[in-house]
């Protein structure tokens, strides 16, 4: 597999490479370049088990788009997405695929990105299997709540801060 | 002289009557409806009660800016009472719409979910050129 010249091969990101002898990286065995502002880079994993993660980050790239709305974006009264809010929803979103992971194996599967009117961000998957929706909210802008739930009657729900909340937990849902 | 209100009082809903709601399209994704669609405009979410509009195509003209932007869903009153969620019938005199009705109570990750279990398409995104 080739992630390019230019990617990082952990997380495939295009992204500027810093110089080998200042701030490069390498990791004997695999050998993975992988840049000083890699978003996987606090994974206990090695680094190469997230390239399994590679359809999340696509559809996290994609969802750069969020931040392209303009006030009034449902042709009403819808807020934008501060990057600050993108940034928010993603890094949670890296952080509990990489959770789930290192609890089950297991890796999740993309979820939708979407934004919402109040300019917070929907994570949802929907799978045979599961279904959770977590939304969050622009810092500072009242809770981020998330609610679970399997076909056989299991469910979870609640609020938490993104930052503090691990959500490895949810491996139970996926699998 | 009378009044608006005096033309237009508030009713009560029966369960077993229907809501349209109009979903704009950045709330459909690959022709899906998305949870998002779900959202409090004021005192609550805003539809319109099918007594006073009685044709899905009716809600989608009642939009404000680009009608051929949104789709329609219609909802059930008794489920979404069962949420459990409150309806009310809350003409709007300054749009000249009687049929608007406000679905009140917090759009928690768990409520809207149970709302995209109820809804269907009355007017789908997909069987339009928009």
């Amino acid at each position: 597999m080739s992630s390019g010249d230019d990617a990082c091969e952990t997380c495939l990101e295009r992204q500027p490479w810093t110089s080998r002898d200042d701030n490069s990286v390498s990791h004997p065995p695999w050998r993975v370049r992988v840049s000083r502002s890699c978003n996987w880079g606090d994974s206990k994993q090695p680094r190469r088990s997230a390239r399994k993660f590679r359809a999340i980050e696509g559809a996290i790239e994609r969802s750069r788009r969020l931040l392209d709305l303009t006030k009034g974006w449902d042709d009403e009264s819808a807020e934008p997405i501060k990057e600050s809010t993108w940034r928010r929803a993603t890094s949670f979103l890296r952080r509990t695929v990489q959770a789930v992971f290192r609890r089950s194996s297991v890796v999740l599967p993309t979820p939708h990105i979407s934004p919402c009117a109040d300019g917070s961000i929907d994570l949802l998957w929907k799978t045979s299997h599961f279904r959770l929706l977590v939304n969050i909210q622009p810092e500072g802008e009242g809770d981020s709540d998330f609610f679970g739930e399997t076909p056989n009657g299991l469910s979870v729900k609640g609020t938490f801060r993104p930052e503090e909340r691990e959500f490895g937990f949810i491996d139970w849902l996926a699998t | 002289m009378t009044e608006p209100e005096d033309d237009w009082p508030q009713e009560v809903i029966p369960n077993s009557d229907i809501l349209f709601m109009r979903v704009h399209r950045n709330f459909v994704e690959d022709g899906e409806l998305q949870p998002n669609a779900f959202r409090d405009q004021g005192a609550g979410m805003s539809t319109n009660w099918q007594k006073y509009c009685v044709t899905a195509e009716e809600a989608r003209r009642r939009a404000t800016k680009n009608p051929q932007n949104n789709g329609v869903v219609r909802l059930g009153v008794g489920p979404i009472r069962n949420i459990p969620l409150t309806v009310e019938h809350t003409p709007d005199w300054a749009l000249e719409d009687r049929s608007h009705a406000d679905v009140i109570g917090q759009k928690t990750a768990e409520v809207r979910m149970r709302l995209l279990d109820i809804a269907e398409w009355a007017i789908k995104l997909d069987d339009d050129n928009v």
